[in-house]
């Protein structure tokens, strides 16, 4: 099915960059048993877009979509040709699945368990026709390239570790030169030690796929890493779609906050004062008008004495979660007086605990560093 | 993994507790042998090769072996793609469904034969308009046999399949299909290889109940010799006026039914293996 060509960018979410082969475009609402996530976003050839975002946020079901496992509830998925667009989902039908060109790296793989690693590999080609041979010498090739020996090859998925069986998910996703790469996942099975060592093999065979890369993690580390772009996909929206350094410098969600261990307010700027709230806590600004406002966990301060000298930008609060890990503590503190004080999380480095133990309710005072306030056009 | 010296300790732990549980166990276990015993040593050997070299024997074995191989195949060809359907169910009351499914697993035999006379005799729902249209009668003849057969041991192979199928990850498939399977495609390629261990065990249960199978066949298939007196009808016949041949034609199906459960352990420890 040929369309005419991609209308012109009208909705938030996507830059208006003019499409090239190879692209895809997504203009509607994706879903799935009652839930709709309404989308206006582009998959371009040779880059990898990471989809990051909790879970039931509806990262799963865009990659589905796009793959056509599942179909688009409204709007139009386009695949730009040459010699034009090409609608793989919209109001008159879909290309399945099958037809799709779409190289999958599942959650858990779903290596099929009866089948060597090459059979595994060679599935795709053998699913459409190609002859058991000619699909075999392709899958080995596929293989080798990953750096799997013939034995393990040979092997059936259960017989192989972790790593080994990530790589062949990876290999049988290749196997069939797909359009697209749809990655789910597809580190989370490893355990730390082979995980920096599969994020690169990843990141190199991700580089070398000329097509649209669309990568679905929770891990922050894999989005940064990985990704050329990233979209958030928080509480029912696509909250942000930006380059890694761009999402570390300026989050826009409360659940990118919390990844970035950062605390993040909605604040107001006005006359060169930043507000947050009621709260007292304030620093010079050049912006105006609404604003957000990041402030590391590092420059916050907590202490269970009161300080000698109480400058503005300390206050009274309780401490309302802790959690330790091995190189300090994370304190969730909610101040006394919300028009005076800031709710927000503080780090504390093992080597500079207070004297008394910080305990869950415990009365202290926290201190901001103004200087670490940056903000941002909301 | 239980370690040694745990296991160790369970068994100083129970020792004390275990002759109320020994003593009905072997009770259980003697009542279960003794019979087969009891049989063995009726069984006239001498007169063995005699009995069993009767035409009559030699037709009904003759049909209960067919009978039982064709309903065999025809719970493998209807029942495998039926368990599947089970296992995809998602719709309210897929558990009344299942049930239905498993009524002649539970049902008396002799009911079921009752249930398909009615259902297939010549007057019966479908036996009628089926007569009348093409003259065909399937009751007293060797298809309903086969009929009463497939109908008290498609269940097995049923819950067997179905089993296996419930225990793979729906979402192979779903890959299959992402690599460019058509749903029949990766429907024998990548479902049917990982539940064919549980297609073997099912289908030699099957079997076994087929071969064995009394009730619903005197019912719907009645007794003639050469086309529906299948082993177990002999038996019954004999069993009045020639005791020692009805426990000449029970060992052959005692062997039958030993080889089956032979072939069905075979099959079970290749199972269990999902990855």
């Amino acid at each position: 099915m040929n369309a005419q060509a991609p209308r012109p960018q009208h909705r938030s979410g996507t830059p208006g960059a003019t499409l090239r082969p190879g692209d895809l475009r997504l203009d509607g609402v994706i879903g799935r048993g009652g839930f709709r996530l309404p989308l206006t976003m582009d998959f371009r050839a040779g880059e990898t877009l990471v989809l990051l975002g909790a879970n039931g946020a509806g990262k799963s079901t865009l990659l589905e979509t796009l793959g056509g496992l599942i179909p688009l509830l409204e709007g139009e998925l386009l695949r730009i040709g040459s010699d034009g667009a090409t609608v793989l989902s919209g109001p008159r039908g879909t290309v399945p699945a099958e037809r799709r060109r779409a190289g999958f790296v599942h959650q858990d793989y779903l290596l099929f368990p009866r089948m060597t690693a090459l059979e595994n590999v060679a599935f795709g080609l053998r699913a459409r026709g190609v002859g058991k041979k000619e699909a075999h010498a392709s899958a080995a090739a596929q293989l080798r390239r990953l750096g799997l020996t013939e034995a393990q090859a040979g092997s059936r998925p259960g017989a192989l570790s972790g790593g080994q069986r990530q790589r062949v998910a990876l290999a049988r996703a290749l196997a069939g030169e797909p359009d697209m790469l749809l990655l789910d996942v597809p580190l989370a099975a490893l355990d730390a030690g082979t995980r920096a060592q599969a994020r690169a093999q990843v990141y190199a065979q991700l580089r070398e796929f000329p097509g649209p890369r669309v990568l679905v993690t929770h891990d922050l580390t894999d989005a940064l890493s990985l990704g050329d772009r990233i979209a958030v996909l928080d509480q029912g929206t696509l909250a942000q779609i930006d380059s890694p350094a761009e999402i570390t410098r300026t989050p826009r969600t409360p659940y990118l906050a919390e990844l970035l261990g950062i605390n993040l307010f909605s604040g107001l700027a006005r006359r060169g004062r930043l507000s947050i709230g009621h709260s007292r806590v304030t620093a010079p600004t050049e912006l105006d008008g609404r604003v957000l406002v990041t402030l590391p966990r590092e420059a916050v301060t907590v202490n269970t004495e009161a300080p000698a000298k109480a400058g503005r930008n300390t206050f009274e609060a309780r401490v309302v979660a802790v959690q330790e890990d091995a190189q300090g503590i994370t304190v969730a503190v909610s101040p006394t007086d919300p028009d005076v004080g800031l709710a927000c999380s503080a780090r504390v480095p093992l080597t500079s605990l207070p004297t008394a133990p910080i305990r869950l309710g415990a009365p202290v005072w926290a201190t901001v560093d103004e200087s670490a306030l940056h903000a941002y056009p909301f | 993994m239980p370690n040694p010296s745990t296991a160790a300790a369970r068994r100083r732990v129970t020792r004390p507790a275990a002759w109320p549980l020994l003593v009905p166990a072997a009770v259980g276990f003697a009542f279960l042998l003794l019979p087969l015993l009891g049989l063995l040593a009726a069984v006239p050997w001498t007169r063995l090769p005699e009995v069993l070299g009767r035409r009559e024997v030699a037709e009904a074995l003759g049909l209960s072996l067919v009978s039982a191989t064709s309903a065999a195949l025809l719970c493998l060809v209807l029942g495998v793609p039926l368990a599947w359907w089970l296992s995809r169910m998602r719709f309210r009351g897929h558990g009344f469904v299942r049930a239905l499914v498993l009524v002649p697993l539970v049902m008396p035999p002799v009911v079921g034969g009752t249930a398909l006379l009615s259902t297939f005799g010549r007057s019966g729902l479908i036996g009628a308009p089926l007569h009348q249209t093409s003259g065909i009668t399937v009751p007293y003849s060797t298809p309903a046999v086969i009929m009463a057969a497939t109908f008290v041991s498609m269940p097995f192979l049923v819950v067997a399949v179905e089993g296996t199928l419930r225990g793979l990850d729906p979402r192979l498939e779903t890959a299959a299909r992402a690599l460019g399977a058509s749903r029949w495609y990766a429907f024998r390629r990548v479902l049917l290889p990982a539940v064919a261990p549980g297609v073997a065990a099912g289908m030699v249960l099957a079997w076994a109940r087929a071969l064995g199978e009394f009730g619903a066949t005197i019912a719907f298939a009645g007794n003639l010799p050469g086309t529906t007196q299948t082993l177990p009808l002999a038996i019954y016949l004999s069993l009045s006026k020639d005791p020692a041949a009805a426990s000449a034609l029970s060992l052959v199906l005692l062997v039958a039914s030993l080889l089956a459960i032979g072939l069905a352990g075979s099959a079970a420890p290749i199972r269990g293996g999902r990855r």
